[in-house]
């Protein structure tokens, strides 16, 4: 149990340590998450392997090492880029994510996996229960990482800051290896107990004396030299941290400037406030999704004709700390009257709220991670112009330049134009360091010209300092548009979709750019995967995987507990991201979900523990699981395909589907763990436990890797569905063809 | 020379094979492969070459390209590969490149060939200056049609900027040679890394250079940029001596180069070096490149910078990136009032009469309309 509840804990508090180390994108995270799922793999695959004699002085001692190492981790995590030699302010290329985030997951994630094995092989001496008590394992960690899935969630990270945590997880898990060292009968007993006590002394110790505050401002400042940090907070959504220099706060969200105060960067914030505003009659109802305070707010307020400004912005702790660290300029944003707060996510609000504006403002970052990915839809769009007015403007920006164009900036910006042109009939993009899209249901975009701006400029009276006259001669140029469409001309590039996220491979593409520039050639490759090439792939695997079969017995069972494993995860990731594409990314349902999922795989694993009976044809019944799952991904496709105009009509039935899909997926694997054990009949328990576990973790690092950022931004969601049953498929041919035991 | 076999094959499958479609007109012009000026054949048996266009000296091996990414070694010759083969050509203001003592609101038509051989950590131009020109798309314009581009656009400069100039020196030089035989002004934005000699021939050319010195500090240069502060300081020295008129940028960075004490010392050197009508800009930095995690520079950081230069006697000093200082006017050394009012690159009132203050007949350093 309390394995269960320290493994979710450290993935957690690691992950979101690691995202600020690496600025996180979809692919960090993937790398990330497959970082700790390998090492799992391979601890668990040599706990498998451990000799059971020592097992229960082994499971003590790396529960005691992992209760050191998790807040070990959380140190190195903070200090790594000076280990490095890297600069803290300087953003970290592909393969160095890679190989630090290993490097700083191996020990965690390596002990955790080890512990799990040898509590199966522990528990089956002691119990003498054989297979099922693997099963019985696998429930309880279940329940130990549901319950701490669900308590640092909720509450631990936005009240205890990681060393907190980590301490006191390790001095949980002391706890259970003192007693559990009392109850048994171990030759070194006192030299665990004795062990044990310290490491439990010392946690309550730094617990309760401010001790781990300590440290963790002494490994902030390390991680941060020489900055005033005045500020660090963990919300649900992000990190915090604020920095003061001089008069000016900089407000960072997981180690990226977000935003500054009191001046803030004026030709951005003129050019994205002024360029739409003026190219409308007369705006009065404002929507700033995103972005609002530190200047945007601020240029909205001189249009004497505004009369509402509906600000959203998805983390409530964000603006909480704007106005702790408040300067005139955000002061003045937040106190106006005009101005309306919404903390929601900015596509729920579209869809639930009926208000119309005049102008929609998209100031979100561009397609870095799924998530944000979302903004950029065909989907979206289409919501931001049901809330226009008829002569309303929608206005976003891009990644862009005034110099050069590479290829990859061209898709970027190609998907996107197709995109936006393909739900709004009149489209204006200003090329600039950022590409200003300004799109309109009627004509309004279409007149607009330096001169017209320029007067209604003029008319307004409105102060500004970068826009004149002859800035807006410059800007407007028809040589600089002309250039612009002669660049984009050429370039094919697919449309973005909610279910098809291709904006997010395109931004990965150009990203890779600047940090890792050697992975071009990967990129182009990974760009031509479609799903003829996945199913020859596949059809290739399951080749090799017969040929084995011949020579080693229960191969196929490995085969199929590890591509359920790959699938299992891509499924959790289909599931968990359409429902933000129709609800949102609200915190707290997100949690629910990965629960429910969790719990669906407690429930799966409970089942074949408490009625062995019914699973005494354990083969069949695995074949019958497989296909079963096979079923539920083409099942899993259908309804997604056909479920969006649906999900108008009924949302609620919808929304509860979403939580009976996670359970199902969930049990599905959860029963199969445990079944596959019962087949696969090795010398020992342990040993069968610690290969399957392993090839279980190892799907999934495939799956967490590439789920993020190949399969699905590149193949979209109906051919990634292909592709999982097509998977599943050749792993019951597999075990189809397989000598019967 | 080249056979024209093997010329075709470099010039036409490595961009295939990159996946780039090149806007390259081959023409009948063999000579399209330019060797480079320069350099020395090292080694003639290994075919090695020896650069010396600028302090970083590379010995390229056959095949293998400098460290600029823009000069290759084929057989033993040292080729320019960015020669008539810009990856940009732009209009700009001339404030843009930034130079506000140089022809206020003229336009200069502004080219680069992809390469640099600084590699700093908050390139703004990355995309271009951090890869080969082989890489990228580049359009094919022999000198002389740069400078018909520049008359038929009205423009009264060629600026030579986005990427590092002296990566595509040969082009430059002989560009800058056809433009002043038109009467169109030479100007160019640069690192300052090259060598005197090149340089001092560049210079017969050059009306004006503006000149990154990215820090006063020889430990900045090593760790941001992988380069020296030395050889730049030499340049400007030198640029000063040809009579080129030079301005100097500064692009100021929170916790790398802003410490008062540096940006004294080298408002004293520029003093004692170039002169007090030297112009210096100290920039607003923004998040760039790969320096993605530092806030940008408090307004009252370059504040102090502006007050530091022109207590130690500096006549122009600038404030870039932050339109609607004060900074971004022109003053009269002399009767201390506005001679040139900027938002931006945009000029809002000009108080100045053949290069001297309209109020007070100062002149103003520069290069001005008669």
């Amino acid at each position: 149990m309390a394995g269960g509840l320290g493994g979710i804990i450290a993935q957690t508090v690691l992950l979101r340590e690691l995202l600020i180390l690496f600025s996180g994108n979809e692919f960090s995270i993937g790398v990330i998450i497959g970082s700790w799922v390998i090492w799992e793999a391979i601890g668990s695959f040599i706990g498998g392997r451990w000799n059971k004699k020592d097992s229960m002085m082994a499971l003590i001692l790396s529960i005691i090492l992992f209760s050191v190492s998790f807040p070990v981790s959380i140190y190195i995590t903070r200090i790594f880029k000076t280990i490095a030699g890297i600069d803290p302010g300087v953003g970290i290329g592909l393969l160095p994510t890679f190989y630090s985030s290993v490097i700083i997951l191996l020990p965690t994630g390596f002990l955790h996996g080890l512990f799990f094995t040898l509590a199966c092989s522990v528990h089956d001496e002691i119990t003498g229960e054989g297979t099922s008590s693997t099963g019985k394992v696998y429930f309880i960690e279940m329940l130990g990482t549901i319950i701490g899935g669900i308590a640092v969630n909720y509450f631990f990270i936005t009240h205890y800051n990681s060393f907190q945590i980590s301490i006191g997880v390790a001095l949980i898990s002391a706890l259970a290896c003192v007693s559990f060292a009392f109850s048994t009968s171990l030759s070194k007993k006192r030299i665990i107990i004795a062990l044990s006590i310290c490491l439990s002394v010392i946690s309550i110790v730094l617990l309760t004396d401010s001790g781990a505050d300590k440290i963790n401002n002494f490994a902030l400042k390390k991680q941060w030299p020489d900055q005033n940090m005045v500020y660090y907070g963990n919300s649900h959504y992000q990190n915090i941290v604020v920095i003061q220099n001089d008069s000016q706060y900089t407000f960072f969200s997981n180690g990226i400037p977000a935003l500054t105060a009191p001046i803030p960067d004026i030709v951005f914030v003129e050019e994205f406030v002024h360029f739409p505003m003026l190219a409308h009659p007369s705006p009065e109802n404002i929507l700033i999704i995103g972005a609002g305070a530190g200047g945007i707010i601020n240029e909205l307020l001189k249009y004497p004709c505004v009369k509402k400004i509906d600000y959203i912005e998805r983390d409530p702790l964000l603006l909480k700390v704007i106005r702790i660290f408040s300067t005139p300029l955000t002061q003045r944003e937040l106190d106006s009257p005009l101005v309306n707060l919404y903390y929601i996510d900015g596509k729920r609000f579209l869809t639930e709220n009926q208000s119309k504006y005049d102008m929609i403002f998209l100031g979100l970052p561009p397609p870095y991670t799924l998530q944000a990915n979302r903004f950029f839809t065909k989907e979206f769009f289409t919501a931001a112009k049901s809330r226009l007015n008829d002569n309303g403007i929608f206005t976003l920006t891009l990644t862009g330049s005034l110099t050069y164009y590479s290829k990859e900036l061209k898709e970027l910006n190609v998907s996107i134009m197709h995109t936006i042109e393909n739900v709004f009939p009149y489209v204006y993009v200003l090329p600039g360091d950022l590409n200003l899209f300004m799109a309109s249901k009627t004509q309004e975009v279409a007149l607009i010209s330096p001169a017209l701006l320029y007067s209604r400029l003029r008319g307004y009276g409105i102060k500004t300092n970068l826009i004149n006259s002859s800035h807006l001669n410059y800007r407007f140029e028809e040589n600089w548009r002309n250039w612009f469409r002669s660049k984009m001309q050429g370039t094919t590039a697919s449309l973005n979709k909610d279910f098809s996220p291709k904006g997010l491979f395109y931004h990965v593409t150009y990203i890779n750019l600047l940090f890792s520039p050697y992975l071009k050639i990967f990129f182009d490759y990974a760009k031509r995967i479609n799903i003829i090439v996945s199913i020859v792939f596949i059809a290739a695997l399951f080749l090799i995987f017969f040929l084995l079969q011949r020579k080693y017995s229960g191969t196929a069972i490995v085969y199929g507990i590890a591509t359920t494993g790959f699938a299992v995860m891509i499924l959790e990731l289909i599931l968990l991201f359409g429902f933000q594409v129709f609800y949102g990314y609200i915190f707290h349902e997100i949690g629910i979900l990965i629960t429910t999922f969790m719990a669906g795989m407690a429930a799966g694993s409970l089942i074949v523990v408490l009625f062995p009976n019914h699973f005494k044809k354990a083969f069949l019944a695995f074949i019958f699981t497989e296909a079963a799952i096979t079923l539920f991904c083409l099942i899993l496709l259908l309804i997604l395909l056909f479920l969006e105009p649906a999900a108008a009509f009924h949302p609620l039935s919808i929304r509860a589907m979403f939580f009976f899909l996670l359970f199902v997926s969930g049990a599905l694997a959860g029963v199969e763990f445990p079944l596959a054990n019962k087949v696969y009949l090795a010398s020992s328990v342990g040993r069968s436990a610690g290969i399957l576990y392993g090839a279980d973790l190892f799907g999934g690092w495939i799956g967490g890797i590439a789920g993020g950022i190949i399969l699905f931004p590149i193949l979209g969601l109906s051919d990634g569905c292909i592709v999982l049953i097509t998977l599943k498929i050749s792993s019951l041919l597999l075990l189809l063809t397989s000598h019967k035991k | 020379m080249l056979s024209r076999r093997n010329f075709i094959k470099i010039a036409c499958l490595t961009p295939l094979f990159l996946n780039t479609k090149p806007e390259i007109l081959l023409g009948s012009n063999n000579n399209l492969l330019k060797e480079a000026l320069y350099y020395e054949k090292y080694d003639e048996k290994k075919q090695i070459a020896l650069c010396q266009l600028c302090p970083r000296g590379c010995t390229i091996s056959e095949g293998s390209s400098g460290f600029c990414r823009a000069r290759k070694n084929i057989k033993g010759k040292l080729y320019s590969l960015g020669y008539a083969l810009p990856c940009a050509i732009h209009i700009d203001p001339i404030e843009k490149k930034p130079f506000f003592n140089v022809f206020p609101r003229s336009l200069s038509l502004s080219i680069a060939s992809a390469g640099c051989n600084l590699r700093c950590k908050f390139c703004q131009n990355w995309q271009i200056s951090q890869v080969s020109p082989l890489e990228t798309e580049n359009r094919y314009s022999p000198p002389d049609n740069i400078v018909s581009l520049a008359k038929a656009n009205n423009c009264k400069s060629i600026a030579y900027t986005y990427t590092e100039p002296t990566n595509f020196f040969e082009y430059m030089l002989d560009t800058a040679r056809a433009a002043k035989n038109k009467g169109i002004l030479n100007v160019s934005h640069s690192n300052g890394y090259i060598n005197p000699e090149p340089l001092k021939e560049l210079c017969k050319y050059l009306n004006a250079v503006n000149i990154d010195l990215k820090a006063f500090s020889q430990e900045f240069y090593n760790k941001v940029c992988e380069a020296e502060l030395d050889p730049v300081l030499e340049t400007i020295k030198t640029l000063k001596k040809s009579g080129v008129w030079v301005e100097i940028t500064n692009l100021v960075i929170s916790g790398y180069n802003d410490d008062p004490k540096m940006i004294t010392k080298m408002c004293e050197w520029l003093k004692n070096n170039v002169g007090i009508d030297t112009p210096v800009h100290f920039s607003r930095f923004y998040p760039m490149y790969k320096l993605t995690g530092i806030s940008p520079t408090p307004v009252s950081t370059l504040d102090r910078a502006r007050e530091t230069a022109l207590k130690t006697g500096l006549h122009y000093v600038y404030i870039g990136n932050v339109p609607g200082h004060p900074g971004e006017n022109t003053y009269c050394p002399k009767c201390r009032k506005i001679v040139i009012k900027r938002a931006g690159y945009s000029m809002l009132e000009n108080n100045m009469k053949a290069g001297r203050c309209k109020f007070c007949d100062e002149k103003i350093g520069g290069i001005w309309n008669a």
